[in-house]
């Protein structure tokens, strides 16, 4: 083998290892991002629950048949028919 | 330059070199006899495994209103072998988690430690709060803790899942939380990660186990008619200075348990207080001899021989009857009385005379055709199966004890699906806690044209005259039957306590639910089931029809109030 090709071989090789070594670096970059990207998922992910959570006992409260009852008759004068009333057209 | 200094300089080098060769020779050395113990040492430093949160199923109840919901929350920890947070923060971090800094800094000691808990399962705000601080080496874990909207309403029915020890995960305790356990349990996963010199998660290295969601549950009760229950229940027990009670309302087409409430109960939400009253299921645990609530059942009896019909005559002068040395006493002479008459005054001597001219063992095999002795198999946990034995037949005392319901027991629950086969003509069905699809198919055990005239006759307990007047409901007409038991301590019947019992069809044209009331110990002078326990009953069924939209089957009482439609909404 020729200097020359021994020159080529070994410069091509050291090509290689700068190549692989800038994508190992990129590769690292994008792992972080994409993890950090993960936490941020995660992390909206949880206070999405919380706000579901939040909201499932909101309603619950809110339909809960006392309350219901309480709207019913102090803000709309309802009351329960103890006795059944006559309907009159 | 004199020569200290170059002894200086030389003996500086000749430190460093001899170090440095110290720590290359040790590395190459450490790298061939045992290739892995710079890599462990270097992961032990930074990489640990972390929990990966998974959710407890939620309870629902059959409209889909949450009754168990798992509402994040956060372990907040230090690793103290990674990163302590820096002594100058520690004010601000104490009064953040609310803890004296002498407390802060005591956890802090042993810094051979990879988790110290500063505090359990903070809210999603606090968690922020300390977030938003950026305080170096402070982290965070997510688990989920219970929480029970309808809180006491039902307790009962429910349960109740804690912490076990140490473990993040949740275990049901009482309820369905228990029963269910298998089901609704969430189970974490696992993962390593790798963390940076402040502690932050950097990367995730390897998945070890993959979290499992808990999965839903869908109860057949109705949290309407729970609250209803519950409301009327627990005025009646306050009211009447009762020990405790219990109401339970089943559908008559699929045996669903639509509600079943007991007091004293317990807020879930603070946990299973520990031996307190109140936690125990007593609609399904607790024994109860039924009184007058089983005379049906020898009614039913009688039917089935053919001899006996609602208007069969039954002598009941002068008010008691003597049975081997025993006098059972009438509250007063009825006289002669029809079976359905029997049965409206719940007279003792006349059922006592029908069960004395029945088969031996014919009031017991109806009995245990209802179910007594046999598990319900609701689903909910710890229930009580019942007791009755053949074995006592061949004496009369206890056949007349067995016709008017004593000296056998059975749970609430159990009298509940009783009287439901009658509701569904003879047909006892599968009584479920969880929502059941279409109508239960179940076991034919009585003839539906006997259930069908007893509860016509039950009919007459609700009207004037009746034992349990009380128990009517305006617009329905409800078959129902009173019952006053007396409490067995220590082996004798305490004259002074009583168990008050109403069990009741409505409405009687089309029966759709079935309702069951036992109030125990009474003490504020009324005692008798047609006193305490019928008025629970018409209350809860009138408010539980109404808010089911069935329609009444009976004349409704006019009254002076009228509603007029105006006129421009009238012709709609």
């Amino acid at each position: 083998m020729s200097d020359l090709a021994r020159i080529g071989i070994w410069m091509l090789l050291a090509a290689g290892v700068m190549a692989s070594a800038i994508l190992v670096v990129d590769a690292t970059h994008e792992v972080r991002s994409l993890h950090s990207e993960l936490q941020a998922a995660i992390t909206a992910h949880d206070e999405q629950m919380k706000e579901r959570s939040r909201l499932l006992l909101e309603r619950s409260a809110r339909a809960a048949l006392p309350e219901v009852e309480q709207v019913a008759t102090e803000q709309l004068g309802m009351k329960f028919p103890h006795a059944a009333l006559r309907l009159e057209p | 330059m004199n020569w200290r200094h170059y002894a200086v300089v030389v003996m500086f080098l000749a430190t460093t070199g001899w170090l440095g060769w110290h720590v290359i020779s040790l590395s190459f050395a450490l790298s061939y006899s045992d290739p892995e113990f710079l890599r462990r040492q270097g992961d032990n430093r930074s990489v640990r495994t972390e929990e990966i949160s998974a959710q407890r199923g939620v309870i629902r109840d059959r409209w889909g209103e949450p009754l168990a919901v798992s509402t994040p929350a956060y372990n907040v920890f230090v690793d103290p072998s990674m990163k302590i947070p820096p002594r100058q923060r520690w004010p601000e971090l104490a009064s953040l988690l609310g803890m004296e800094v002498s407390d802060l800094a005591s956890r802090f000691e042993d810094q051979k430690r990879k988790y110290v808990l500063l505090k359990r399962r903070v809210s999603w705000d606090e968690m922020q709060s300390i977030k938003t601080a950026k305080i170096e080496g402070v982290n965070f874990s997510t688990l989920y803790r219970r929480y029970y909207p309808a809180g006491e309403v039902a307790a009962h029915v429910v349960g109740a899942a804690g912490f076990v020890e140490e473990s993040s995960e949740e275990v049901g305790r009482e309820g369905v939380e228990s029963s269910f356990d298998d089901h609704l349990r969430a189970s974490h996963g696992k993962k390593l990660v790798l963390r940076n010199a402040r502690g932050e998660n950097v990367r995730e290295l390897q998945y070890i186990s993959a979290p499992k969601e808990g999965r839903d549950l869908t109860l057949a009760v109705d949290l309407r008619l729970q609250y209803i229950a519950y409301r009327e229940l627990k005025a009646a027990v306050v009211g009447h200075k009762a020990e405790a009670g219990t109401a339970i309302i089943l559908d008559v087409r699929s045996g669903d348990i639509l509600a079943l409430v007991n007091q004293p109960s317990y807020n879930p939400n603070g946990g299973i207080p520990a031996g307190a009253a109140g936690v125990r299921n007593i609609a399904i645990t607790d024994r109860i001899e039924p009184g007058s609530t089983a005379k049906v059942f020898t009614a039913i009896a009688g039917m089935e021989t053919g001899r006996y019909t609602p208007e069969s005559m039954f002598h009941t002068a002068p008010g008691y009857i003597t049975v081997r040395g025993k006098t059972v006493k009438d509250p007063r002479n009825y006289g002669d009385l029809t079976l359905r008459g029997v049965l409206a005054k719940s007279s003792q001597v006349g059922i006592i005379k029908l069960a004395l001219d029945l088969e031996r063992d014919a009031v017991y095999r109806t009995l245990v055709r209802a179910g007594v002795g046999e598990p319900v198999g609701s689903g909910l946990p710890r229930e009580y199966a019942g007791l009755i034995s053949p074995e006592g037949l061949r004496s009369d005392l206890v056949r007349i004890n067995f016709a008017y319901g004593y000296a056998f027991n059975l749970s609430a629950l159990q009298l509940a699906r009783a009287y439901l086969t009658l509701a569904r003509s003879g047909n006892k069905p599968p009584v479920s806690i969880v929502r059941s699809e279409g109508s239960a198919a179940g076991e034919q055990v009585f003839d539906a044209v006997h259930t069908r005239t007893v509860l016509e006759m039950l009919e007459s307990v609700t009207e004037a005259g009746g034992t349990a007047h009380a128990a009517a409901v305006p617009g329905y007409r409800i078959a129902g039957k009173t019952g006053t038991a007396r409490v067995l301590t220590n082996g004798k019947y305490d004259d002074k306590k009583h168990v008050a019992l109403f069990a009741g069809v409505a409405p009687l044209t089309d029966p759709q639910l079935v309702t069951v009331v036992v109030i125990w110990g009474p003490s504020r002078g009324l005692s008798g089931g047609g006193v305490v326990a019928a008025p629970v009953f018409s209350r809860i069924a009138e408010r539980s029809l109404r808010l089911l939209g069935i329609p009444g089957d009976a004349p409704a009482p006019m009254t002076a109030e009228s509603v007029v439609i105006p006129a421009d909404r009238s012709s709609t």
